[in-house]
């Protein structure tokens, strides 16, 4: 009965849920590029008007996608210390013992954080609205070429696949063994670190166990169905590129445009 | 009888591990259309005797044909397509995480082109009632109906053959009904031939003929009514008969002279209302 | 006769305020008293496995209560090692618990965790091998490589080890073939007799109904029949609208009383049945 949400998608239906997975890896991949080489904060704020209308037209709301930087708070705390100390340029503005801040400092600061979680919000967008059988689809057309020079595109898709399929099954499997295991007198929460981690064997080993038969019967029922690797395989879903493609794609270029006369303008 | 789809002569196979023969040495025709139970306690073979009708495995003696096919490496997947097969656990032939994605799998192995593929698995779930539940993820689903999923991707693949290994082995007596149903269903409306192995006797019960295996070997092969009369022999194989076959049994030895092939409680009532009259 | 196992107003909800909200458990009360054979019986999603968790005090009972030997599972006070030393929990498919490189490590999970001293443990598994009809000389054996069958009785013995006065088993004969069947629920039936309060979940009406003295049928989380299994098999048409069935014999024996026989109502074992039929036909009662 365990819900988990993988990838954070966030199920839902607008212009940027329709579109291609291929088209939204890419211009994902495009969008932070953009983040690296803008200069000015002008570019940025260009970009958060685009990840604010991503939260809104999607409905997944500012603040849901607001969390996702939860985890990375530290990393970003950390760089805006490391630069507000660390570089000296310009003015100075605090002197507190060896602690000197300078203008440039702050500014730099400020922009690695703002660079930093424009980045995670971009990434954001693609992982909430994009359904990890079709981001896996995605990667796989896009990394095929690839295949000619042995690079595995379809297993690897293919295990991403499987493991996604699984994740729920493995989970319930752990919580059913972990209920055999604490009604035989197992205890799952008290004890040291040492204690606890030794607590894990009766849970670990049947898991693995598991794990490795299931394994082994899907493989044969893969294999009773046909299955012989990616070769000369076809798809339910033929991924295809449609006018909402074409339009994402020229309004990233003209962000880009927009970015580069930012640039070259030198706004602040 | 017209020509049997399935033809295993002397077929035999050994597990690399083992010190005797898996199967060993059974021959069977199976004529196309027929429903046929294969009961055994386990480790008596017949799960491996359904690998080598889909050559999963390749018999080590003997020859086991498939629609005119012989069984071996190189018509593997000749084989495979032809006769389909059903496993025991639920969880793990399902392949994708969306229902319609899994039905479709055997067909894009097969290199089908897409706009078919969508016509066939969108009919395969129709017909397993799963049309409305395309889109769902089959951790969603009860055991039943991820075995409809999987009946569904092997019905997509339009086998003339399907085998049923133990299918409704973890399912619950509601499960176990429906899929028993769907199975019969696909027998008789589309003609297709199934090999239904199980321990339920009430399933096998219905089947047009039965095949009891032990140590590899075909122990008793008739029509359910006879397979299930021998009451004696049929316990000692380490199954179970009708529960009115052991009450005509008993009855009889009791005196009274029941007719030994009584099968189910209404032929019983019948049987019994009529010695009242 | 004391009761055991008293479950009060028992509901239990899962993911509550969530789209996924779901009634698992709706006002259950039940006993069990001792030395009894109880039936619970209810397919897939009629919260049996819930009920049973709470037994073992896996869940916590909110609204309702749940005593075990008088002892309230929901009170603050209650050790869980005390409960679990009491009721022994024998889930479905035990056989993919069982995780020691040897049986007998692994029988002795139980007994460890409830820090007994070595001989007691030692002891303890010995019986408790002996109890599942298990060889002394598969005490060194990976249980790993055991058949199903072995397997299940392994995990079988490492519940007994902790000594149980009340042992509950989910599905105890699921998948295993008719042999198997017959075996483990004779191996469970002389559990019983051995002094040992039974409380087993099945799907079979026929197996509930050779080997229990009571039953409780359970569906959509509600208790919907209780009683002595003949009292049960009289409501033959509501036990088919929950999808369940009714034992053969017992069917037989309400198709005969419709046509004039003298079936007695409580008749639903075959012995019993075919009794009452040999006695219409004025042969005596001398079936098996």
């Amino acid at each position: 009965m365990m819900n988990v949400t993988i990838g954070q998608y966030f199920p839902g239906d607008s212009f940027l849920y329709r579109l291609d997975p291929r088209t939204k890896l890419i211009l994902t991949l495009a969008l932070i590029i953009l983040v690296f080489i803008s200069k000015t904060f002008t570019g940025f704020a260009l970009v958060f008007l685009f990840v604010l209308w991503c939260a809104f037209s999607t409905k997944i709301g500012l603040k849901y996608m607001l969390k996702g930087l939860k985890p990375l708070f530290l990393i970003i705390a950390l760089t805006f210390v490391l630069n507000l100390l660390l570089m000296k340029d310009g003015a100075e503005l605090v002197h507190w013992g060896i602690l000197r801040i300078t203008e440039g400092g702050l500014r730099t600061a400020v922009f690695m954080a703002v660079r930093l979680i424009l980045l995670v919000l971009t990434s954001q967008v693609l992982t909430l609205t994009t359904s990890p059988i079709a981001l896996t689809d995605g990667l796989e057309t896009l990394m095929r070429p690839l295949s000619r020079i042995g690079f595995p595109a379809h297993e690897i898709s293919m295990m991403m696949s499987i493991a996604l399929r699984f994740i729920p099954t493995l989970m319930e499997e752990t919580e059913k063994i972990r209920r055999a295991q604490m009604a035989r007198g197992a205890d799952f929460e008290s004890g040291n670190l040492l204690q606890r981690a030794k607590a894990m064997v009766p849970l670990l080993v049947p898991l693995f166990v598991s794990a490795f038969r299931r394994a082994d019967e899907l493989a044969m029922a893969m294999e009773a169905r046909c299955y012989r690797g990616g070769e000369g395989r076809t798809k339910l879903k033929q991924l295809q590129f449609h006018r909402q493609d074409a339009v994402a794609a020229a309004a990233v270029v003209a962000m880009y445009a927009i970015m580069i006369a930012l640039n070259a303008l030198g706004v602040f | 009888m017209s020509e049997a789809i399935l033809r295993l002569r002397d077929a035999a196979f050994q597990y690399e591990d083992a010190d005797a023969r898996a199967v060993d040495g059974v021959s069977l025709d199976v004529a196309p259309g027929e429903f046929l139970a294969i009961l055994g306690r386990n480790g008596s073979g017949k799960s491996t005797l359904a690998r080598l009708l889909n050559a999963l495995l390749i018999p080590s003696a003997g020859s086991v044909e498939v629609d005119g096919i012989e069984v071996s490496e190189q018509r593997a997947y000749d084989v495979r397509e032809r006769c389909g097969m059903v496993f025991q656990n639920p969880d793990n032939q399902i392949v994708a995480t969306v229902v319609e994605e899994d039905c479709a799998f055997g067909l894009e192995n097969r290199g089908v082109p897409s706009k078919e593929i969508r016509r066939r698995v969108d009919e395969a779930l129709r017909e397993v009632g799963m049309l409305d539940r395309a889109l769902a993820s089959p951790s969603m689903l009860s055991g039943g109906q991820k075995q409809r999923i999987a009946i569904a991707g092997v019905l997509a693949m339009r086998p003339k053959i399907i085998v049923f290994d133990e299918s409704t082995a973890m399912l619950d007596p509601v499960g176990r009904k429906d899929v028993f149903g769907l199975a019969r269903r696909v027998n008789r409306e589309e003609g297709v031939t199934v090999v239904w192995i199980t321990h339920f006797m009430e399933e096998a019960v219905q089947a047009d003929r039965v095949v009891v295996m032990d140590k590899g070997k075909i122990e008793l092969e008739g029509t359910p009514r006879e397979v299930f009369s021998n009451v004696t022999e049929v316990l000692s194989l380490g199954l179970d008969v009708p529960e009115m076959m052991k009450l005509s049994r008993d009855l009889r030895g009791a005196g009274l002279e029941i007719p030994l092939d009584v099968l189910t409680v209404d032929e019983m009532a019948e049987v019994l209302g009529k010695w009242q009259a | 006769m004391a009761s055991v196992i008293e479950v009060r107003h028992l509901t239990h909800v899962y993911m509550p305020n969530s789209p996924f909200e779901a009634k698992a458990l709706d006002d259950v009360s039940l006993t069990v008293n001792e030395g009894e054979f109880i039936g619970i019986i209810g397919h897939t999603g009629s919260g049996k496995s819930t009920l049973v968790s709470h037994l073992n005090a896996l869940e916590k009972s909110e609204p309702g209560t749940v005593f075990v030997k008088g002892t309230d599972l929901g009170d603050k006070d209650t050790k869980l090692t005390d409960v679990r030393r009491e009721v022994g929990l024998v889930f479905q498919y035990p056989e993919y618990q069982l995780f020691e490189e040897t049986v007998e490590k692994d029988i002795a999970f139980g007994p460890t965790n409830l820090k007994l001293d070595e001989k007691e443990i030692k002891h303890r598994v010995r019986a408790a091998m002996e109890l599942v009809g298990l060889d002394e000389s598969l005490r060194d054996a990976s249980p790993f490589n055991l058949s199903g069958g072995q397997k299940r009785r392994v995990a079988i013995a490492g519940v007994l080890a902790m000594n149980p006065s009340i042992l509950i088993l989910d599905e105890p004969a699921a998948g295993l073939d008719p042999a198997g069947r017959r075996g483990m629920l004779e191996l469970i039936k002389g559990i019983h007799q051995s002094g040992v309060t039974v409380v087993m979940v099945s799907h079979s009406m026929d197996d509930v109904g050779k080997y229990c003295d009571r039953l409780y049928v359970l569906a959509h989380g509600k208790i919907a029949l209780s009683g002595m299994p003949a009292e049960v098999f009289l409501h033959g048409a509501e036990l088919q609208s929950m999808g369940l069935d009714v034992p053969e014999c017992a069917k037989l024996a309400a198709a005969l009383r419709a046509r004039g026989f003298d079936v007695p109502e409580d008749a639903y074992r075959r012995a019993d049945v075919a009794a009452a039929i040999l006695k219409h036909f004025g042969k005596g009662g001398d079936a098996q």
